[in-house]
């Protein structure tokens, strides 16, 4: 993975995650997996498709999902409301994603991004087949929210 | 809650009021319900009226022409059809339509394509609160200028 390709994704995380939070996050170190086998809780996986192609997988937990939707929708949204909290952490990951994608796309790649998916569940195995994960973990006030990174040119 | 929302709703090149004091009535596309929910909330606050909101491009086309809305705001990336076709679906037949791409991505050609097609503004995703002016004034320009 080229640093280049994958710096977009982390400053897009930052940057949205301090309109959100309020506060920067700083980033924790970096660890490079061949599979997720447990995560925090919620995953929000999306695909990048075009010049590059890959996934970003930002892996969260209950208490964080629950931060992060009022902060988006800046109402106390109830618990039981699914609907509403899976739609702003979808949200969440297609304002990320499509910052990071932007940005990459000034620089030349032609990127477009899948709608999200959300996976929820701490006992999940996800495996990249054709290359590893590179993990990086922003350190937030409400915790530590995992960035789960593979692109490649294609 | 949203800042001072009651000042902007005072200011005639921010709020949601036509020059006859009328509300702009107002077609939400988006296939986040939590971003349409924002939105609405945003826009109803300084004096918009919602009169629908859809979830894909396609409803978007079929709703534009039942509710003649005089704004829309629309997002790009969705199910089914994107905002880019849809707004070249609507303009094709109306064009005179009034839209604003409301949306996470906000790379040039992406933004110069849209304004290529007919979309009067660009907003960026998430709704920072220091951004709340400029996209106030934003949707109000789209929605009243010549």
């Amino acid at each position: 993975m080229d640093k280049d390709q994958i710096i977009p994704f982390v400053n897009a995380s930052s940057e949205i995650l301090t309109e959100l939070l309020k506060e920067k996050p700083i980033p924790g170190q970096v660890n490079v997996v061949d599979r997720i086998n447990k995560t925090q809780g919620l995953l929000i996986i999306i695909g990048i498709t075009g010049g590059l192609s890959g996934r970003i997988i930002i892996d969260i937990t209950f208490e964080q999902v629950y931060q992060l939707t009022n902060a988006i929708l800046r109402e106390e949204v109830a618990h039981d409301n699914l609907e509403l909290i899976e739609s702003a952490i979808g949200e969440l990951g297609n304002m990320i994603t499509g910052r990071a994608v932007s940005d990459l796309n000034e620089m030349g790649y032609n990127l477009n991004i899948t709608p999200p998916t959300i996976v929820k569940g701490k006992e999940v195995e996800i495996m990249e087949l054709k290359q590893k994960m590179l993990v990086v973990p922003l350190k937030t006030n409400i915790g530590d929210i995992l960035l789960n990174l593979s692109v490649q040119k294609k | 809650m949203f800042p001072d929302l009651d000042k902007f709703a005072k200011d005639f090149k921010t709020n949601g009021l036509k020059k006859d004091g009328s509300k702009i009535k107002v077609l939400l596309v988006d296939d986040a319900i939590a971003f349409r929910r924002l939105v609405k909330r945003l826009m109803e606050g300084v004096g918009y009226e919602i009169i629908g909101e859809v979830g894909d491009g396609t409803a978007a086309v079929a709703q534009y022409t039942q509710l003649l809305p005089d704004l829309v705001t629309m997002d790009i990336t969705m199910h089914e059809m994107s905002g880019t076709t849809a707004v070249d679906a609507i303009r094709r037949n109306h064009p005179d339509a009034r839209i604003v791409m409301v949306t996470s991505l906000g790379n040039k050609d992406l933004v110069q394509k849209c304004i290529k097609l007919g979309a009067k503004g660009y907003v960026l995703k998430p709704i920072a609160d220091d951004q709340i002016p400029k996209i106030l004034e934003t949707l109000k320009k789209a929605a009243v200028e010549d």
